[in-house]
């Protein structure tokens, strides 16, 4: 259990490369613990590199993260083990192990990291797959699985150690309104009843609103909008407005080069 | 001039490829071997993959190694008795065997069989962001995913070699006795006498090594499938598979023609 | 650190009472559990199991576990399970994992 208003993970000046590419700018904010950080923006301006970061994936430049003050970029495999072992993870596509069945995934970190016997085990798998509505699927392979239970059942996976830090990307995404809905009162009630701390990725902006403490608003590997939901409702920031509104972009951003990309098809 | 420029620039580029490509698979070696010190423990895993590779080589094996020691009862019964000296091909099937091709010709088999399957299959959870995911479980994907699988290769490849020479002897038998007529007690005779336990120690010395180096090698390529082109696409496990199956084959004749030279 | 305290009631020791104390989180769950189990295997004649947490301050869902599989072992064996007084907090838990049915939950005053 962590006290609200702590400051649990800090970003400044965060920049990233993928080869020569630049997909992250300059982000700076603060996750405080106990609170539900969302990270919104369209897609692919870098959100899951973003997460990537956070989890210790993609190293860090120095004095770019720090996690209870301590930066990250210089850890050594001890401290990384350990902040792993307090934190979960949702990757994007699930990411289940496809040589086990859904409940021997979620048991694996349990059955290495704990000295828990077999039953307890087995019974906090069945739980963790109730508490995201997969009830009685632990038998099944991965590949027996819809693209939304996947992604529900890499959640169950995630929560299978109780973590203090739970990174999310995109709970929601593939799923139907009603089942989307009951994950967003799981968010909600893990962090009250946990006092977990979560980093919830979302294309939702209805879920976003409804779930979360802080947020950004991300375009381009920049951060266009940092606050409060009422704060960012309120900012008048024309992409934030285009983007909370859900307009789509009114002629295409890049229409000259898309032009003479189509010229060049011609030339050849 | 520029071309030779050119060329001695690509040699180089090839040869510094070479090296860094070493330093890395050495290092990934390390790495799993530090794994032995971290949990989770490796029983259950090592007994899985004995079986993975068992089930996967053993009937070729038996295949090729009851063939390979026909085809030496063959060639050996016709070089033999151009010397009227029939009776020593109980000698020249077995030192064969357990010295050369046994080893060798098993090594193949599980590359073929098995690492390929291996390569495919952590190249797969590469590209699907399952080792990612390991390591942020704080569980080390070299130590659960590398190290009992090179455990398990170091017991597997001395039994399944061992079957080899067993099968070969037989198919020596079959070949030189039933069909060519050899005398059987002269076959056994020199199957016994001629075996020393410099050449039985070659033959798991050899095997040990090849069980190191081919099993290194194809989870180490399936281990950064696609990783260095920064890609996560179905081509790029195919092609680590594709070149874990002929990396680890040429190593392994190269190999063995370098433990033959040191323990002759 | 979880404490378990134990003291048998009844005409003929067919009653166990159990208070538990502390924190019951995944480290504390298997020495807990193994204390647990000899109790209930130790008497032949157990009807009655109350396990009183009201000085348990934090359970997570290893423990929660636990209780589970304690609450099904005693009525497998035909005895009755209740757990009296929960504090806020480890309600809150009980019901994230949707057991407070099955856990026959009590908060001990209003009914005996
Ligand atoms: N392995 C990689 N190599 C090169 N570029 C990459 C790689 N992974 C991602 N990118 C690029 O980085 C940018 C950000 O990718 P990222 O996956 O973080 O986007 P995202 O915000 O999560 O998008 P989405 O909402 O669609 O999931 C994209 O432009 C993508 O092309
Ligand atoms: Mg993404």
């Amino acid at each position: 259990m962590t006290e609200p208003d702590r400051e649990l993970i800090r970003v400044r000046g965060l920049n990233s490369f993928y080869g020569r590419k630049q997909v992250l700018r300059d982000l700076s904010f603060s996750v405080e613990a106990n609170r539900i950080f969302v990270i919104m923006g369209m897609s692919g301006c870098g959100k899951s590199t973003l997460l990537k970061h956070l989890v210790g994936l993609k190293p860090s430049p120095p004095g770019s993260i720090y996690i209870e003050g301590k930066d990250i970029s210089g850890w050594n495999h001890a401290q990384w083990n350990n902040y792993w072992l307090r934190i979960g993870i949702l990757f994007q596509n699930g990411a289940l192990f496809n040589s086990m069945t859904v409940a021997q995934n979620i048991a694996l970190p349990l059955m290495v990291h704990t000295n828990l016997p077999k039953e307890i085990i087995e019974i906090m798998v069945e739980m963790k797959l109730h508490m995201v509505g997969l009830s009685g699927t632990g038998a099944l392979m991965p590949s027996q699985l819809s693209g939304g239970m996947r992604k529900r059942a890499g959640l169950a996976r995630a929560l299978s150690m109780d973590p203090e830090i739970l990174f999310v990307d995109e709970p929601s995404s593939g799923l139907d309104p009603i089942t989307a809905a009951g994950l967003d009162e799981l968010l909600l009630s893990l962090k009250e009843t946990f006092g977990m701390t979560l980093v919830v990725v979302t294309h939702e902006l209805e879920s976003a609103f409804r779930i979360g403490d802080q947020m950004v608003v991300m375009d381009q590997g920049r951060i266009i909008a940092y606050g409060t939901p009422e704060e960012i409702r309120q900012m008048n920031d024309p992409r934030v407005q285009q983007f909370l509104s859900r307009r789509p972009d009114e002629e295409h951003r890049d229409y000259d080069s898309y032009i003479s990309r189509l010229c060049k098809v011609k030339r050849r | 001039m520029k071309r030779l420029t050119d060329t001695f620039g690509f040699v180089g580029r090839w040869i510094l490829g070479i090296f860094v490509g070493l330093g890395r698979i050495g290092i990934f070696f390390l790495s799993t071997l530090r794994g032995i010190a971290y949990p989770p423990s490796k029983t259950g895993l090592v007994i899985k993959q004995i079986y993975f590779i068992g089930h996967k080589s053993m009937f070729v094996i038996i295949f090729t190694g009851a063939f390979s020691g026909m085809v030496l009862g063959l060639q050996g019964y016709y070089a033999l008795s151009k010397f009227g000296s029939e009776g020593f091909l109980g000698s020249g099937v077995i030192l064969s065997l357990v010295r050369e091709l046994g080893p060798v010709f098993t090594a193949l088999m599980v590359v073929g069989r098995a690492c390929s399957a291996m390569c495919a299959e952590i190249g797969i959870m590469r590209i699907d962001e399952q080792i990612d995911a390991l390591r942020c479980m704080a569980i080390d994907p070299h130590g659960y995913l590398v190290l009992p699988r090179l455990m398990a290769a170091l017991i597997a490849f001395p039994l399944l070699t061992h079957v080899f020479d067993v099968v070969g002897v037989w198919g020596g038998y079959a070949v030189g006795v039933k069909l060519l007529g050899v005398n059987p007690g002269a076959y056994w005779d020199g199957v016994y006498r001629s075996l020393e336990w410099q050449d039985i120690w070659m033959g798991i010395v050899k095997s040990l090594v090849f069980a190191v180096l081919t099993i290194t090698i194809s989870t180490y390529k399936g281990y950064y499938a696609g990783v260095d082109r920064g890609s996560r696409g179905a081509e790029d496990v195919s092609e680590a598979t594709t070149s874990a199956v002929v990396t680890s084959s040429v190593t392994v004749l190269v190999a063995d023609y370098i433990i033959t030279s040191i323990m002759l | 650190m979880c404490s378990v305290e134990i003291n048998r009631a009844g005409d003929d020791g067919d009653r166990l009472d159990m208070s538990l104390r502390g924190k019951l989180v995944r480290g504390e769950v298997k020495a807990v559990m193994e204390r647990m189990l000899r109790e209930i295997h130790s008497s032949s004649n157990l009807k009655h199991v109350t396990v009183n947490i009201s000085s348990l301050e934090w359970i997570d869902t290893a423990g929660v576990a636990l209780l589970v599989l304690f609450c099904q072992r005693i009525r497998a064996m035909g005895g009755t399970f209740r757990l009296v007084k929960p504090n806020e907090k480890v309600l809150k838990v009980f019901k994230l994992a949707q057991v407070e049915g099955f856990l026959s939950i009590e908060d001990g005053n209003d009914r005996a």
